[in-house]
């Protein structure tokens, strides 16, 4: 397991670095002098601001000296200064931190609520109308744009029926109660795709284990159909679902987007989308590279948790 | 980063998809896509998404035409009507026609699905066919910065290159295709290693075929059926990730109709004038249902062990 470990570790570094090398190059990407972009048309004439802002970004220096100062100031937690706000990267990120993980966290409890039942009543009865509701839910679920969903719910729940606040944030130290009722149509709105998408994986899986020669030996002892299920079948069908959860949380971060906009939520989505209308890139930059960071470390967590259940992973 | 956390579609694929070719039916990608097509016509869900994508092309070819109104005249004294025989979808706060702009915006979803992933789909089978080749160190180096490329979440990435190259639909479509770039050199490097080792590649080599040669006579026509799939698939997540950038401000800029900024602008009149905001998200759903499933009877269709189950 530890040559596993390991092995999967130094597969990372590699990644990480071009991780690095993309967020930083991103700023390379505006054209012409990234610090007169960033100014914008407004202030484009204020020298001072300009000098300052180059020799801030170090912009008189090579490209790869600029790069390794980057990476040493983001290896030591400094990720910049915001231009918009001034304050540091790594305050902003720190702070909207907790709206983004608690409405995740959320979508994902939401999403796993509705797919492992749907998932496994599809699949126990194949061919039957839940099977067919299950199975168009999870195609309607999969095509649905999140924003027209987000858009619709406020419209339904917030709008005609006046029983949900339409958007804003509370933190759950504070408000439970009022925390969950702002968060659970956002939450709903990322939830329902993922759910779509792990309904889908977990149906094949269960149908592919529902055939196998231990199933049939259980049936044959004759154990109860719910046991079978659960702990024959079910317990099997997790392993490719669980890379498949894994795998969904860049799609997660997407959304987080989405639903933090619509949302009027204050977490690293909406951060990152304010942040690049301003054209503060050092905030940008620091987003970007954290959200890629975030979906490198779960799927290495997806990727043990795998081998941990397992064992053909880590020996093979 | 370990290949086993990776989506890679070639495992569904059997190697010999291209041999699955009816008696009498071309041999190479057109009897592939021949063959494919019979089938698709027999799966009533992928004949939906066919018919979607007709549709689609229908209205974005004859949107001046079909469109009952100027997409873009303003009529001040008819600004947010609901529903009705002379609006069939309503009016938006110009007093714009939204089935017009609804017509009108197919064009732009189409043209970004189909340029997006061409850019993608060009890109992504460059690196796939060089990776898988070659191999070795060549193929370690691509593949991480393909990793590293993927770890960026879609809409995201998108953004932040939207946002720097400039506002508009030519750099929303680079964007996505570079978003997507991966997911298809992934698929195509996967198939270019089971290929390469095949018996009819060792002829051709023994022969004295010239890489280039192996490349595109040998190893290319081989790996086309999982990404006629692929590319199917990713219009239909290209259409949404245009309508989620247009959504955000970044993407079409006015007043061209797009259904994402359509959507866009009826959501600051979500009370008053809900239509404007059903009508081009509903649009975005059909076709990107329309799109999945097209992908997904495409796969059964091109796939033997799964059309025969």
């Amino acid at each position: 397991m530890w040559t596993f470990l390991i092995r999967r570790l130094l597969l990372m570094v590699p990644v990480l670095f071009l991780v690095s090398v993309i967020s930083f190059g991103l700023i390379f990407v505006l054209p012409g002098d990234p610090a007169l972009a960033m100014l914008g048309p407004d202030q484009i004439e204020n020298k001072q601001l300009y000098l300052t802002l180059r020799a801030q970004l170090g912009l008189n220096q090579p490209i790869p000296i600029q790069y390794l100062h980057w990476l040493v100031n983001v290896l030591h937690g400094n990720l910049g200064t915001s231009i918009r706000t001034s304050f540091p990267v790594m305050t902003l990120l720190l702070q909207s931190l907790g709206p983004t993980v608690q409405l995740s966290a959320l979508a994902m409890l939401i999403a796993l609520a509705i797919a492992l039942p749907v998932g496994i009543i599809s699949a126990a009865r194949p061919g039957s109308w839940a099977d067919f509701v299950g199975t168009i839910g999870a195609l309607v679920g999969v095509a649905i744009p999140d924003f027209w969903l987000g858009v619709m719910l406020i419209f339904v729940f917030s709008l005609t029926l006046r029983i949900l606040p339409p958007e804003g944030y509370v933190s759950p130290t504070r408000n439970l109660g009022q925390s969950l009722e702002l968060m659970i149509m956002p939450a709903f709105t990322l939830g329902s795709v993922l759910a779509a998408v792990i309904t889908r994986q977990i149906r094949s899986a269960m149908l592919e284990a529902l055939q196998q020669d231990y199933v049939v030996t259980a049936r044959a002892k004759g154990l109860r159909e719910r046991f079978v299920l659960v702990r024959h079948a079910l317990r099997n069908a997790l392993i490719p679902v669980l890379t498949v959860i894994g795998l969904q949380i860049g799609q997660l971060m997407g959304g987080v987007v989405i639903a933090e906009s619509i949302f009027a939520i204050p977490g690293m989505g909406r951060l990152a989308v304010d942040s690049i209308f301003f054209r503060d890139f050092p905030v940008v930059q620091g987003v970007v590279l954290v959200m890629a960071v975030a979906v490198l470390v779960a799927n290495f967590i997806t990727d043990v948790l795998y081998a941990v259940v397992d064992p053909r992973i880590r020996y093979g | 980063m370990d290949d086993m956390t990776l989506i890679d579609r070639s495992a569904e694929f059997d190697d010999s998809a291209h041999d699955i070719i009816l008696p009498g039916f071309p041999t190479g990608p057109l009897g592939t896509v021949l063959a494919a097509s019979r089938r698709i016509f027999h799966t009533r869900l992928a004949g939906f998404g066919l018919a979607v994508l007709g549709l689609l092309i229908f209205l974005a070819l004859f949107a001046g035409v079909l469109a009952p109104y100027d997409p873009n005249e303003q009529t001040l004294t008819s600004v947010l009507q609901a529903p009705s025989a002379a609006h069939l979808f309503g009016t938006d706060d110009l007093g714009r026609d939204i089935l017009s702009r609804v017509i009108f915006g197919s064009r732009v979803s189409l043209e970004v699905g189909l340029i997006s992933v061409s850019v993608a789909l060009v890109g992504g089978c460059l690196i796939g066919l060089v990776a898988g080749y070659w191999g070795g160190l060549v193929d370690e180096g691509l593949m991480r910065a393909m990793d590293a490329l993927a770890a960026f979440p879609a809409l995201i990435l998108a953004l932040a290159i939207t946002a720097a190259l400039g506002m508009g639909i030519g750099n929303a479509m680079i964007a996505i295709g570079v978003v997507y770039i991966p997911g298809f050199a992934r698929l195509v490097r996967g198939q270019a290693l089971s290929v390469r080792e095949r018996d009819f590649v060792m002829a051709a080599r023994a022969l004295g075929a010239g890489n280039g040669r192996i490349v595109l006579r040998h190893i290319w026509p081989n790996v086309t059926a999982p990404i006629i799939v692929q590319a199917s698939l990713s219009v239909g997540f290209a259409i949404i990730t245009e309508a989620a950038l247009s959504f955000l401000g970044v993407g079409v800029r006015p007043p061209t109709a797009s259904w994402g900024s359509m959507l866009s602008e009826g959501y600051q009149y979500l009370e008053t004038a809900p239509w404007m905001s059903i009508a081009p998200g509903a649009a975005i759903f059909v076709a990107v249902l329309g799109m999945n499933l097209l992908g997904d009877g495409l796969r059964t269709a091109l796939d033997p062990r799964l059309s025969r189950r």
